[in-house]
């Protein structure tokens, strides 16, 4: 295996050796790149996507693609082939998809002399906070994908009930215990409603862990650099309270500790609840999402946002896709990189697929509005926001038209003092699997309002230093400070 | 109810009491049907609408009765279709395979006038022992053989079984007289003619037990696709079931962090409930059906036979 690895690199090494002088498609031997994405399903339609693409690419540069769609639940086998050399040159990657943990194990090639001799406009497309968020020690080993730079949480209410019973909540709102007299209404009045939609995650509170890796619980308030243990401090615990006194009084049903995937996705489909925490898109974007994928017509969303934009490397690196160390000719499959970000054809080939095969055009002037062709296998197996530049992904028909202006204007908002830092966690994964592990047990619970909350954080905390909680602590603390130190 | 006298009515030496006879039947019919009622079950939701099952939960009769996700299921060209083909080809194939590679090696093994027994015994015993593992043969058969992507992949790794061997071994051991060997060796029978004639068709049991093993071993495979395929038109019905549920329960693992960084997935991108619940239904169809075709080589090979010793 390790010579398998060697040769591998030797030959990545030759491979960027030889110039590309006046690289045009006849001078470059033909190439096929091995595109591997993360997809909800697999497609029937992949082949005649893959030969559109390669109508555009092989006259550029002489490659044709071949895409492999990886189902959420494959991907890591398919993933640890790369031990055994297994060939691939574009692969996704995320903060929250193991980035780090890719790095340490030598999948992903550093871009940042690829970036700059191939995909030179990339960096200015993206902004500072993107190339920067995403590096680590000054290496970029991945492109992130041309979204909204900060990504926000809050309230997801049913607006359709909230109407019919002239319920305007005020824009302040940030806490569970804000809602109490609405859901009293509602408990009394809608039998077959359930007032809160509750499944042990929490999206309204300033949720973003700053340092990713599984560290969900490490936490830090805007520009504050300093850490501290989500379960022990003050907002978070009241909010826990607030949660039980939800659960005692029968807002949040008892079967939510149990909730599934399948659970929330039921409720969100048929709109049967009154209230929710999700991430919110800015303007109204999660609702309309929302709406348009539900069963039951007629019952409308609506979002409270309940807390600022701010930039954090969780956003900034959350989705990216990296060239894979087993690739052979990485200049190559920058080269397709530089297409998903400047070529809107490619894009929506990748997403949308084939016109009139996977999708239909709604209007051509004065925005392109799409719709996709019911029953397709590709649109709904494709996930718009891991591909390159997701500004010029075709809007769909029930999307509003200043969708991508008010995503722009997050990149805007100020990056967290902490933009950009990750704590290597690879010295340390037992003990963030046994934390994680001591918190499970816990976490789902308390956040529905299952169990009494001063039993309940008595036991998270002890748990969590039986697991080496305070030791790990001390030690990212100290990694942050000399961050810190070093960057700013 | 039972009337009182024959509680206590003399019985026949092999007849159950009435008592222990109705608990054995209440006990074995709680049985049978902790079985089959989690099939009907499935079935039922198969054929249930969706939004049916969203408003009402499961029942064991359907409410709303809907064949849409048998429809999306063998709609043309769809993933499950070639999925069902990839299996069944297989499944032939490998089995077909299997026994005969399994039947030739463990013939002359079985045969004491077989020179070289030992060694090849000590050749096969061998790899049941030690093993490449994983990354070794993933990386001969990859870049020696080219599995990748190709349909004898799930084939050839299944058309022989060193354990099956020596199972049968012993079977012919057992079964098969020595004396029936030698009476046909005195009435003028070659080698091959004593094999095909005489041996095999009196070892039916054995291939059955076999040939039904390597069936459903082949049909329940998902690990040998899961390794060497990528291409979806070579996925076989297991991975393809396998990786669905999987899924599931990754996004569900993954649905915060997703939204954390911004991302969504659509909800109605995953198979709902009754298109999982149909899938489930078309996978078992043909395999429950081996059994009860294999089981009558089961009863002949028991009844028939040219010795009885």
């Amino acid at each position: 295996m390790r010579k398998t690895l060697a040769l591998a690199v030797a030959t990545i090494m030759l491979l960027a050796a030889i110039p590309f002088a006046g690289s045009t498609a006849d001078e470059l031997d033909p190439y096929v790149i091995e595109f591997w994405t993360l997809t909800n399903g697999v497609s029937a339609e992949r082949a005649l996507v893959e030969q559109a693409i390669n109508e555009i690419i092989q006259p550029k540069f002489n490659a044709t693609i071949n895409i492999t769609q990886i189902p959420w639940g494959d991907w890591w086998t398919q993933v640890s082939l790369l031990n055994a050399g297994e060939k691939v040159d574009l692969l996704f990657t995320a903060d929250w998809w193991q980035y780090m943990e890719g790095i340490a194990n030598n999948y992903f090639l550093p871009l940042n002399d690829l970036i700059a001799e191939f995909a030179p406009e990339v960096p200015g497309k993206l902004g500072d906070a993107f190339i920067e968020g995403t590096q680590v020690r000054g290496v970029n080993y991945g492109i992130p994908t041309n979204k909204e730079m900060a990504v926000n949480g809050g309230f997801l209410y049913n607006k359709t009930l909230a109407d019919k019973y002239d319920l305007v909540p005020d824009p302040s709102w940030t806490s569970y215990r804000d809602w109490i007299p609405f859901l009293e209404i509602i408990a009394e009045n809608e039998p077959d409603v359930i007032p809160v939609l509750a499944d042990g995650n929490w999206y309204h509170l300033n949720w973003v862990s700053y340092i990713p890796g599984d560290l969900g619980w490490i936490d830090m308030e805007n520009n504050d650099p300093e850490l501290r243990f989500a379960w022990e401090t003050e907002y978070y615990i009241e909010e826990l309270r607030a949660a039980r006194e939800l659960y005692e009084r029968g807002f949040i049903p008892a079967d939510a500790i149990t909730a599934d995937h399948d659970y929330n996705n039921r409720y969100l489909q048929m709109g049967d609840f009154f209230l929710t925490t999700q991430p919110l898109k800015p303007g109204k974007g999660k609702a309309t999402e929302l709406m348009s994928q539900m069963i039951t017509e007629g019952i409308e969303y609506d979002e409270l946002e309940t807390f600022p934009l701010i930039g954090t490397t969780n956003h900034s690196g959350g989705s990216m896709y990296a060239i894979a160390s087993t690739s052979d000719d990485p200049a190559r499959a920058m080269m397709f990189l530089n297409e998903m970000h400047t070529n809107p054809d490619i894009v929506n080939l990748l997403v949308w697929g084939i016109e009139g095969l996977t999708y239909e055009v709604v209007q051509e002037e004065p925005v392109k509005l799409v719709k996709a062709i019911e029953g397709n296998g590709w649109t709904p197996a494709m996930n718009g926001w891991m591909i390159g530049d997701f500004f010029s992904i075709y809007l769909a028909d029930h999307e509003p038209l200043d969708k991508y202006d008010l995503l722009r204007a997050t990149k805007e908002v100020p990056s967290h003092v902490a933009n950009g830092y990750r704590f290597d966690t690879a010295d340390w994964l037992d003990t963030v699997t046994a934390i994680n592990n001591a918190l499970e047990e816990y976490q789902i619970p308390l956040r529905v309002g299952a169990v009494d909350v001063d039993e309940g954080l008595a036991a998270i905390v002890a748990a969590a230093e039986a697991a080496g909680f305070r030791e790990f602590f001390a030690a990212v603390q100290a990694d942050y400070a000399a961050w810190l130190e070093e960057t700013k | 109810m039972i009337p009182m006298r024959l509680w206590f009515r003399r019985r026949e030496p092999n007849q159950f009491s009435p008592l222990s006879n109705t608990i054995l039947n209440g006990l074995f019919f709680l049985y049978a049907a902790a079985c089959i009622i989690p099939i009907l079950i499935i079935f039922s939701i198969s054929i249930s609408s969706e939004e049916s099952i969203m408003r009402f939960g499961y029942s064991l009769i359907p409410r709303e009765l809907s064949f849409q996700s048998y429809d999306m299921l063998f709609k043309d060209g769809t993933t499950i279709a070639t999925a069902y083909g990839v299996t069944l080809f297989t499944t032939l194939i490998g089995m077909a395979m299997c026994v005969v590679t399994v039947c030739l090696y463990a013939y002359p093994l079985s045969r004491p006038t077989f020179k070289f027994r030992k060694f090849f015994m000590f050749f096969l015993f061998f790899t049941m022992l030690f093993g490449g593992g994983l990354v070794a043969s993933f990386v001969v058969n990859t870049n020696l053989l080219s599995f990748r992507d190709n349909i004898w992949a799930m084939i050839l790794p299944m058309g022989f079984n060193a354990f099956w061997v020596i199972v049968m071994r012993t079977f012919y051991r057992t079964q098969i007289p020595e004396s029936l060997i030698e009476s046909a060796k005195i009435d003028g029978a070659g080698e091959w003619y004593t094999l095909l004639r005489i041996v095999l068709p009196l070892s039916l049991p054995g291939i059955a037990t076999v040939a039904l093993f390597s069936t459903i071993g082949i049909w329940n495979d998902f690990f040998l696709n899961l390794l060497y395929i990528r291409d979806t038109e070579l996925y076989n019905l297991q991975r393809l079931i396998q990786q669905t549920l999987n899924s599931i329960t990754m996004l569900r693992e993954m649905a915060f962090k997703i939204g954390a960084a911004g991302g969504s997935i659509d909800l109605r991108s995953l198979p709902n409930e009754s298109f999982r619940m149909a899938m489930c239904i078309v996978t078992i169809g043909p395999i429950v059906l081996a059994y009860p075709f294999f089981q009558k080589y089961f009863i002949r090979g028991l009844t028939i036979g040219a010795i009885k010793e």
